[in-house]
């Protein structure tokens, strides 16, 4: 009786003590603490090999990158920067490497440049592709550049299939960046490309609203030049007969002089009320 | 004719109920779960990838299930002395001409099952686009190619091992010709070695040109005419391979 079951028995134990040794290997491997090795192959040799598999690799390498921002690897935005740039080289056209690699790996301000540069060899790589400038200029704007923002987002509208609300977020940049006649020239330059009525109206309502910021700002310096010191407050361009009245807020809740007017970069400044 | 057609059915339907078919198609099947999970896991292109992972496995399982079974089923009609018998019927060029096309009727079969399986997938992960076929005809020329090759070592060979090294060697070859021929020209100045190596890329199957992966993983169809020449490459290529190989075979001499 005990034969008969003597070979299945054996096996069992067998299978069990498998798994316990499987289970002490495992633990005592992590406890050799390995390093990690950031190692990216040179694109050179990984191009020469993928032969028609391009494409493929380019998704190996792109999806190593993702994996890595998951674990939240100590030294890894130049790992992570290595594995997306091969990947881009070896397929181009993998723009979502480009938001991964730019906006999505960068953590905090310091970081942000690299994705940047990042963005920008992508740049040199798609020409014609609209979100690429985008991404730059959302990390311009991060880093509070609004000028350089307001640049990549003018560049990012300008190109094919690139949607229209990107001219309204240049012209948005600009006045943020304190350049509102830059804006208010971008966006009526742009009104004769415009067909759809709405599309016109809406753009036609913020050259408006930044005319105006232009032409208060001209007055308050006016009133600079003429009393030596800026104005505090609007009314006092009404006061001493500069404009009749404030021009009426097509946008916003009306307008304001920056109230830092001690601060030569805010000085005469015009801000609108959201 | 009839009886070549025959051959053909007969060396079709072994091929097919072979272990290596269904241990190709489980194979192949494994990949497309694998490809199915990397494009959970990469974001913002699971299409593209959906695509190109599908492709990338459908040439790799089929390149291994024509190799394989081509040199097995070659050699085994070798060993058990069938190939005498044929040849009592056949000349030599009727019997490679016979293997070669119930072959390549294998893998047009293979990537026809694997094609629904892949293109079940691209609709479930919302990739589908109609025009993924040519992706399927395009791994089609190539693996008559490689099965042309295949052929040639064979006949060349009395190993089969040989055989299947020298064609796996060929067909990586054919598919690094361009690039390799590319580190050649920067690292190399004399006009002598980069005219052999150009003659030698020409010769070598252009595997990488007759590839439509990179394209349609982003879902770009090619022309009607590019398809056209891909298939009279991958048509005289054959031919030529079948020729050579139905030339100067050992099966004559032994």
């Amino acid at each position: 009786m005990f034969k008969k079951f003597q070979l299945p028995l054996f096996g069992c134990i067998l299978f069990f003590l498998v798994l316990y040794f499987s289970f002490r290997l495992e633990k005592s491997s992590s406890q050799l603490k390995i390093k990690k090795i950031f190692y990216v192959p040179p694109y050179s040799y990984i191009n020469t090999i993928s032969g028609s598999f391009k494409v493929s690799v380019a998704d190996i390498f792109y999806i190593r990158a993702i994996l890595s921002i998951a674990e939240g690897e100590k030294e890894y935005l130049d790992y992570i920067l290595s594995n997306l740039r091969l990947a881009v080289e070896l397929d181009p056209r993998l723009t979502s490497a480009y938001i991964i690699g730019g906006i999505v790996a960068p953590r905090g301000k310091a970081e942000i440049p690299q994705g940047i540069q990042f963005l920008k060899e992508g740049m040199a790589r798609n020409p014609q592709e609209w979100r690429i400038p985008f991404w730059v200029a959302f990390n311009y704007f991060q880093l509070e550049d609004y000028l350089k923002a307001g640049q990549y987002y003018k560049t990012a509208s300008l190109l094919p299939d690139a949607p229209r609300y990107l001219k309204g977020l240049t012209a948005w940049s600009y006045y943020k960046g304190g350049k509102s006649d830059l804006g208010a020239l971008f966006l009526e330059g742009m009104l004769d490309s415009v067909n759809d009525p709405r599309v016109l109206k809406s753009m036609e309502r913020k050259v408006e609203w930044l005319k105006n910021i232009v032409f208060l700002e001209k007055k308050a310096a006016e009133f600079k030049n003429i009393f030596g010191q800026w104005p505090k407050d609007l009314n006092e361009l009404i006061a001493k007969g500069l404009i009749q009245e404030i021009p009426k807020d097509p946008f916003g809740k009306g307008y304001y002089l920056d109230d830092r007017w001690y601060d030569q970069r805010y000085a005469g400044k015009v801000i609108s009320k959201f | 004719m009839k009886r070549l057609a025959r051959f053909i059915l007969l060396n079709f339907v072994q091929g097919v109920r072979e272990k290596i078919f269904l241990g190709v198609i489980f194979f192949f099947i494994f990949l497309l779960g694998f490809s199915f999970f990397l494009s959970i896991v990469s974001v913002g292109e699971s299409a593209s990838v959906t695509r190109s992972a599908g492709l990338s496995a459908m040439e790799i399982s089929g390149l291994l299930l024509v190799i394989f079974g081509f040199t097995f089923s070659f050699y085994s009609d070798k060993s058990s002395r069938m190939i005498e018998v044929y040849l009592t019927f056949f000349s030599r060029y009727v019997y490679t001409a016979g293997k070669l096309c119930s072959f390549i009727l294998i893998a047009f079969f293979y990537l026809i099952l694997a094609g629904i399986f892949w293109m079940i997938l691209l609709m479930v992960n919302g990739a589908f686009f109609w025009q993924a076929w040519m992706g399927i005809l395009s791994i089609f020329f190539k693996l008559s190619i490689a099965l042309s090759l295949n052929l040639l070592f064979c006949c060349l060979f009395s190993s089969p091992i040989f055989a299947l090294l020298s064609t796996l060697f060929i067909y990586a070859s054919g598919e690094i010709a361009s690039e390799a021929l590319r580190v050649v020209t920067i690292s190399s100045n004399s006009p002598i070695s980069l005219a052999f190596f150009k003659i030698l890329k020409y010769i070598l199957p252009n595997l990488d040109k007759i590839d439509l992966k990179s394209q349609l993983a982003y879902a770009q169809a090619p022309d009607l005419n590019f398809l056209l020449s891909m298939f009279f490459y991958a048509f005289c290529y054959c031919l030529f391979l079948w020729l050579l190989s139905a030339r100067i075979s050992i099966i004559n001499r032994n």
